[in-house]
């Protein structure tokens, strides 16, 4: 039986004003094709409802540049989703998010790189800290919920604490606190980006601290990396199960990252309905429930908690997507992970190479 | 002296901005939605959500959850209740409650 989906990624452009080099877009961005109408998200918004979604992120890339956002928000409101921006926060202005809260927007996640102008802007790769600043300020005037996002990596993570402050005095609901997951755009960088079992290790006594100080006040959300837990995350909660994904031509995809296994074709929904593609495609039933798996994930008491993991770090990692995700220490490619982080915290740190730069 | 009636008046329990209630019309029950996450909600949960309305204490609302459950103890009712509200405090989707 196919599984019912209940929140939908609407990624509703890959352009964006910030170069993170860790963004989970395409490392071809060049090679996608166009953003759908206003018309077609909407109908993919109703469809995705009548199949069981209840929640509705909105995200890109920047989804701020598209300027029928107000209408996506108010069709997804009128439909009782709850409605979630991912935005970078630029660009806005108080007016537009004051539209948007009427339209029935939900919530913000708004991202910071970290947590002071200069190491945020380098990473982000544009100047644009102090217009977040502002644009969290709206969102608590406006009483929209906020959740700060900070995607931690060896360049930030040691600023935990700052950030946390930062966060506090933002006034957000929430922070994310999410180790950068090696895929995509950081999967060039990785040599950059991993930090140290220790920097981790300090990482994990500070979140802990800080959700005891702030418990009922700020959630704080702490998300590990893989190359250092030895077991492979519950990515997406199984493969096309909970989440659909949808790219900015339309593809349906199970998650972020699953255009970069290239063994695989996904389907469209511009023309053909959400619930027939989330049914029938290939590439969806590919590797649904357990049937796919092999050794040591068949007869793993953990196959149900883990799915066997991610599917695209499969792939980037092995060129198999249908291999044991190499993040776990029973994977027999465990061997990958533990040379990366060998080689990344001993060879001298690469600059970071910024999203949308060409790469050999 | 009588003490100021802000200080001493007890906090009433309120859903989170973030947190919006859903009736889920595929599984016939209630949804407590927040960025991220969605908690199905039995009965008891649904009645103790739905109370949380920012027009009563913690101790109201327990009163009014033993009243609708004619036959169950209240103790256990009362229990029930705080550990759930605990949890929803935990996760940022209540507010006004504390322990004790």
């Amino acid at each position: 039986m196919t599984p019912r989906p209940y929140t939908l990624v609407a990624e509703l452009t890959y352009r964006c004003p910030l170069r993170c080099g860790y963004c989970s877009n395409p490392t071809d961005l060049e090679a996608h094709g166009a953003s759908m109408p206003t018309e077609s998200w909407q109908r993919i918004f109703t469809e995705a409802e009548d199949l069981g979604v209840v929640a509705l992120h909105l995200t890109g890339g920047e989804p701020l540049l598209r300027k029928d956002l107000e209408a996506l928000v108010a069709h997804a409101h009128g439909l009782g989703l709850y409605t979630n921006l991912i935005t970078s926060g630029v660009p806005l202005t108080h007016e537009r998010l004051s539209v948007l809260a009427k339209a029935g927007l939900d919530h913000v996640q708004l991202s910071f790189q970290d947590a002071t102008a200069a190491s945020s802007d380098g990473i982000a790769g544009a100047s644009v800290f102090d217009a977040k600043l502002e644009v969290a300020g709206w969102v608590k005037d406006l009483k929209l919920p906020l959740t700060v996002n900070v995607v931690l990596h060896a360049d930030n993570i040691d600023h935990a604490e700052d950030i946390l402050a930062l966060a506090e005095r933002l006034g957000a609901n929430r922070l994310e606190l999410a180790n950068t997951q090696y895929l995509g755009w950081a999967l060039v960088n990785r040599d950059r980006l991993l930090p140290t079992d220790a920097q981790i290790a300090k990482l994990r006594e500070t979140a802990r601290a800080a959700k005891e100080r702030l418990l009922g006040r700020m959630e704080i959300i702490l998300v590990l990396p893989d190359y250092v837990a030895g077991r492979p995350r519950p990515c997406m909660d199984g493969w096309a199960s909970r989440f659909i994904v949808i790219a900015p031509d339309g593809l349906v995809l199970p998650c972020h990252s699953a255009q970069a296994i290239k063994t695989l074709s996904f389907d469209s929904a511009r023309e053909t309905p959400l619930g027939q593609v989330w049914e029938e495609s290939p590439a969806l039933r590919r590797f649904r429930g357990e049937d796919w798996m092999p050794e040591p994930c068949k007869s793993c008491d953990r196959r149900a908690v883990d799915f066997g993991g991610c599917r695209c770090q499969a792939f980037e990692l092995t060129g198999d997507a249908s291999k044991t995700d190499p993040a776990c220490s029973l994977s027999p490619d465990h061997g990958i992970i533990t040379r990366a982080l060998t080689r990344a915290r001993t060879a001298s740190r690469p600059s970071l190479v910024f999203r949308g730069s060409k790469l050999a | 002296m009588p003490e100021d009636r802000e200080t001493q008046a007890e906090p009433l329990l309120a859903l989170a901005p973030m947190a919006r209630l859903r009736w889920d019309r595929k599984d016939g029950r209630y949804l407590l939605l927040s960025p991220e996450r969605g908690l199905a909600l039995n009965d008891t949960a649904t009645l103790v959500v739905k109370l949380c309305d920012g027009t009563r204490t913690t101790a109201a609302v327990i009163a009014e959850c033993i009243r609708s459950h004619g036959g169950a103890p209240a103790e256990r009712i009362e229990q029930d209740v705080r550990t759930l509200l605990t949890q929803l405090r935990a996760r940022g989707l209540v507010l006004g409650y504390s322990e004790g």
